[in-house]
């Protein structure tokens, strides 16, 4: 089932439920993408994404692209497409001074438009909130063009303060270089994230993630750490629990056969890392919920 | 569109009481006729018993009821400084809340705002009463 659902400012809503699909050489205007339930794989240039419950894409205006699904249970995709017009005047009223917004409240500069890093970011708190809001109201076949463009501006909102958070303020915590050196090196450490995120489920190797990103390892391993306060195996664990979390509350697999589909050997290490995250056993967890 | 959800008033309760059940809420405001036009009319509150108190007869007020059966009175007269600063309504979606009441013609100081607690939007009345809708958000629970 596939829907797409065009506001009268020209920003767009793709939403689809499918087990195989595949989309080649796509390309359209800035796009925050997520999946509610499944996986969803991009292919961006060289680069190879895959989107899980917990993250969302984000893919700028012009940029190519292909995507994927194919999976045994239903993926249950979002997209919204902003309007460049529409983009552009948000840029412009969270970016310019306060002066010029008062004495020039209309002018959009041409070629003014923001080009974000194409990664994977968390999705959670108010974004979360507010984009599962969206694909409830999208889901009840809401037509009310007005009501849409509240969740997709505070979408946009969200979407901002998460990217002042996650790569603004992070890629600050690389301060002793240059500018130059610190923007290549961030973005090879944000591939290398993605490159876990993409691959959780895998048995990684630390070798293989350090060629992915195209450092050493003890390059990688340092830089890491003093970017995500993680190691890139911390990093991994937490991605894993995640997704663990998400099949616990949301599907009925049993602990075994989740421990199974995220990579981790055996349960009992799967319990151990389980508890000593979130305080309880997955099987205490699941009961909470439950309840 | 209609509302899918009913409204339930938490009253004056602080925040961190507000998985505390509510059956039944005294709400203190300078203008009940005002908090009553707005809670029935708006947000489908229902009046069951005017200028009545089964809890304290002589004490006259409105009795309301939201949809799922709580009890609220507003008294007519209140002592000096018992009024309720803000009536806090819980919600299950602000966005929608805010879009839905503005569009009927409620006033909003601002739009809504993101707190510690959840999204929020301040509703005033004729009479400036204060209402706060509150979509309570768990930011620990992420997936």
């Amino acid at each position: 089932m596939k829907k797409i659902q065009i506001i009268n400012n020209q920003n767009k809503i793709y939403s689809e439920v499918t087990t195989n699909a595949t989309y080649a050489n796509e390309c359209h205007e800035f796009s925050i993408r997520m999946v509610i339930d499944g996986h969803e794989q991009y292919k961006l240039g060289n680069k190879k994404l895959s989107i899980c419950p917990g993250n969302f894409l984000v893919i700028n205006e012009g940029t190519v692209f292909g995507r994927e699904i194919y999976s045994e249970i239903p993926v249950n995709t979002i997209s919204i497409l902003y309007g460049p017009q529409f983009l552009n005047s948000f840029h412009q009223s969270v970016t310019a001074p306060h002066s010029f917004l008062l004495d020039e409240p209309f002018f959009v500069p041409e070629n003014s438009a923001p080009v974000f890093l194409e990664t994977l970011y968390p999705l959670k708190g108010d974004m979360r909130y507010n984009l599962l809001h969206l694909q409830e109201i999208i889901s009840n076949d809401t037509n009310d063009d007005m009501l849409i463009d509240q969740y997709l501006l505070h979408s946009l909102i969200n979407f901002y303060r998460i990217y002042n958070k996650e790569i603004l303020t992070k890629s600050d915590e690389l301060k002793a270089l240059s500018y130059k050196t610190r923007t290549e090196l961030f973005k090879r450490l944000n591939i290398a994230k993605d490159y876990i995120i993409s691959n959780y489920n895998q048995a990684l190797t630390l070798t293989e993630i350090c060629q992915h990103a195209c450092l050493s390892q003890t390059h990688f391993c340092r830089t890491f750490k003093q970017t995500f306060h993680c190691s890139p195996y911390q990093y991994l664990i937490q991605v894993r629990l995640d997704q663990a979390k998400h099949m616990l509350k949301n599907t009925h697999y049993e602990v075994n056969e989740i421990v199974s589909m995220i990579g981790i050997d055996n349960v009992s290490s799967f319990i151990r890392f389980f508890k000593g995250r979130y305080g309880k056993t997955p099987g205490g967890y699941r009961a909470v919920i439950a309840a | 569109m209609q509302h899918p959800k009913p409204y339930t008033l938490i009253g004056y309760l602080k925040l961190k009481d507000m998985t505390e059940e509510l059956t039944y809420a005294e709400i203190c405001v300078k203008e009940p006729r005002a908090t009553l036009k707005f809670l029935t009319q708006y947000l489908g509150f229902v009046n069951i018993s005017n200028l009545h108190n089964a809890e304290e007869p002589g004490k006259p007020g409105f009795l309301l009821r939201d949809k799922s059966g709580r009890s609220y009175f507003i008294p007519l007269r209140v002592d000096g400084d018992d009024y309720n600063p803000t009536i806090i309504l819980n919600t299950d979606d602000c966005l929608r809340d805010y879009y839905l009441l503005n569009k009927a013609g409620i006033q909003f100081d601002g739009i809504p705002g993101y707190t510690n607690d959840g999204l929020k939007a301040v509703a005033v009345d004729d009479n400036g009463t204060r209402y706060t809708l509150l979509e309570y958000r768990d930011y620990t629970d992420d997936l």
